[in-house]
């Protein structure tokens, strides 16, 4: 079985945290001038493409006030990663900016004045980088960062000054979890400075064995040495996963592939689905995929199922309000409808 | 007067602070100003003022003077910080300095920024931070290790390390 990083890794993530000069950092601030922040860095991203600057994306971004937006809204844009639920409880004067694409998106009024970041689907942390660091020099045009000769870029805790920069990679590792090596990843990662944890809670089965990791440090090191520290973690660990599943798959052949063809025949015939079921059959539907025991004619459209089956989102693509039991059952019919659409044994 | 802390001898020194809009009152006689110095300020027992809230980030060799310091700028409090972890503005790095700087130094280690600059400000060390690690990627490729390792001290260096 040969597979590669990007069957490991779901996806790549940049986020830098900047503040403005001058303005008490978001927990101070509680009035106006962080929604005028907003507006201006709104203003600022759209700036190269209104110039007709060479290079420059026209990307449709949209602005969010968290206060404006409805509660489900808010947890739709947190189950795709683009808010967090740290920016939805000081909704007030939170903001997120969104590119069309959904690939970048800038809060405003979170732990910091603003958190930009890139999401790219796949082992493409290089290529986040440099999509965010655009941004970021379009921002630093029209606000003036707080910056310090020594400190580096200033954040509203120590842990991010220096290049306020967290690279992370989210992995799918069912390998490394079902054989019980992910533990010895995590210590081998940790002498790295880097941190691993659960995407969905503790990363356990339940949560569909996704793992995010990132680097600790932020100061005394650039962002090119973060990126290429945060790469050589991530290819030590799908290493390591890749080996694992091949393992699984020799040790325990008939049991394990005798639960993936259950998983997806659940999938695609339950009447009723809760996301923690969800989640945990999914995950083992794409180590089928992975394997070659299911075929997948679109594997994206089958990583976004994961997002799609979250709560919230399942609840929007219904289109209508709906109570747990009904959520559960238009869950199972979306499943197995988007399943049968891209899935043949 | 008597002074505060033995109360024997006559106090010779007087001090008078205003901490969170509460004014304390110390005197104290030479010897006992002596022992104690006279940022010293009498504390009831700090696990039991803040054993509540459980701090963030411990810091017994400073604790005793955490409550002192207060940002100019945003009102941060010493203690405050060290409960959440938190600044409140740029300057409560100058202003809490004492306090933040132990934590940076233990998290990040005692090293100096060598990453990006923002548009329109100078940084000579990350400029030639940059300059040097291309010189590094160059040495490796050739391999001229002994350059290489030049090079990676001059790197060391400029980080404070």
């Amino acid at each position: 079985m040969t597979g590669n990083y990007n069957d490991v890794v779901v996806t790549s993530r940049v986020r830098l945290a900047r503040n403005v000069a001058g303005l008490p950092y978001p927990y101070k601030l509680n009035d106006n001038r962080a929604i005028q922040l907003a507006r201006k860095v709104y203003e600022a991203i759209n700036k190269p493409y209104a110039e007709g600057q060479e290079n420059a994306e026209s990307n449709d971004y949209a602005m969010y006030r968290m206060e404006s937006i409805s509660d489900n809204s808010g947890d739709v844009l947190r189950e795709k990663h683009l808010v967090s639920a740290d920016l939805l409880e000081n909704k007030k004067y939170g903001a997120a900016i969104i590119g069309g694409d959904e690939t970048v998106s800038i809060m405003v009024g979170e732990e910091d004045h603003i958190r930009e970041q890139c999401i790219l689907q796949g082992f493409k942390l290089t290529e986040a980088y440099h999509k965010i660091n655009a941004i970021d020099d379009a921002i630093s045009k029209s606000v003036q960062f707080a910056y310090d000769a020594k400190l580096g870029y200033l954040t509203s805790c120590p842990t991010n000054v220096g290049t306020g920069m967290r690279a992370s990679a989210m992995m799918f590792l069912p390998g490394l979890s079902i054989t019980r090596n992910l533990e010895q990843c995590v210590g081998a990662v940790a002498r790295l400075h880097m941190t691993i944890r659960g995407v969905y809670g503790e990363g356990s089965e339940a949560d569909g064995y996704l793992y995010q990791i990132s680097n600790q440090k932020t100061l005394g090191v650039s962002e090119q040495e973060i990126l290429s520290s945060v790469q050589s973690s991530i290819g030590h660990i799908a290493d390591a996963e890749l080996r694992a599943r091949d393992e699984l798959l020799k040790a325990n052949g008939n049991a394990l592939k005798d639960r993936i063809l259950r998983a997806y025949g659940v999938l695609c015939h339950a009447y009723m689905l809760d996301s923690k079921e969800f989640m945990k059959l999914l995950a083992l539907v794409k180590l089928g995929a992975y394997y070659g025991l299911i075929k997948v004619s679109d594997g994206a459209r089958l990583e976004k199922l994961v997002t799609d089956g979250q709560p919230a989102n399942i609840m929007n693509l219904s289109g209508k309000a709906l109570s747990g039991e009904d959520r559960d059952v238009f869950r199972a019919g979306y499943v197995a409808k988007t399943l049968k659409s891209i899935c043949k044994r | 007067m008597k002074c505060d802390e033995c109360g024997k001898n006559e106090a010779t020194f007087h001090s008078l602070k205003k901490i969170n809009g509460q004014t304390t009152e110390r005197h104290l006689c030479s010897e006992c100003q002596k022992k104690y110095g006279s940022g010293f300020m009498k504390m009831p027992d700090f696990g039991s003022l803040f054993g509540g809230f459980g701090s963030f980030f411990d810091e017994p060799r400073i604790a005793q003077r955490r409550e002192e310091y207060i940002c100019q700028s945003c009102g941060t409090t010493g203690e405050e910080f060290l409960r959440t972890g938190f600044v409140g503005c740029s300057d409560c790095y100058k202003e809490l300095a004492p306090l933040i700087m132990p934590v940076v130094r233990r998290m990040q280690g005692d090293v100096s920024h060598v990453g990006k600059v923002p548009v329109g400000v100078e940084n000579s060390v990350s400029i030639e931070y940059e300059r040097l690690k291309k010189e590094l990627n160059k040495a490796i490729e050739t391999e001229e290790y002994e350059q290489a390792s030049i090079i990676r001290d001059r790197m060391r260096q400029l980080k404070g390390e």
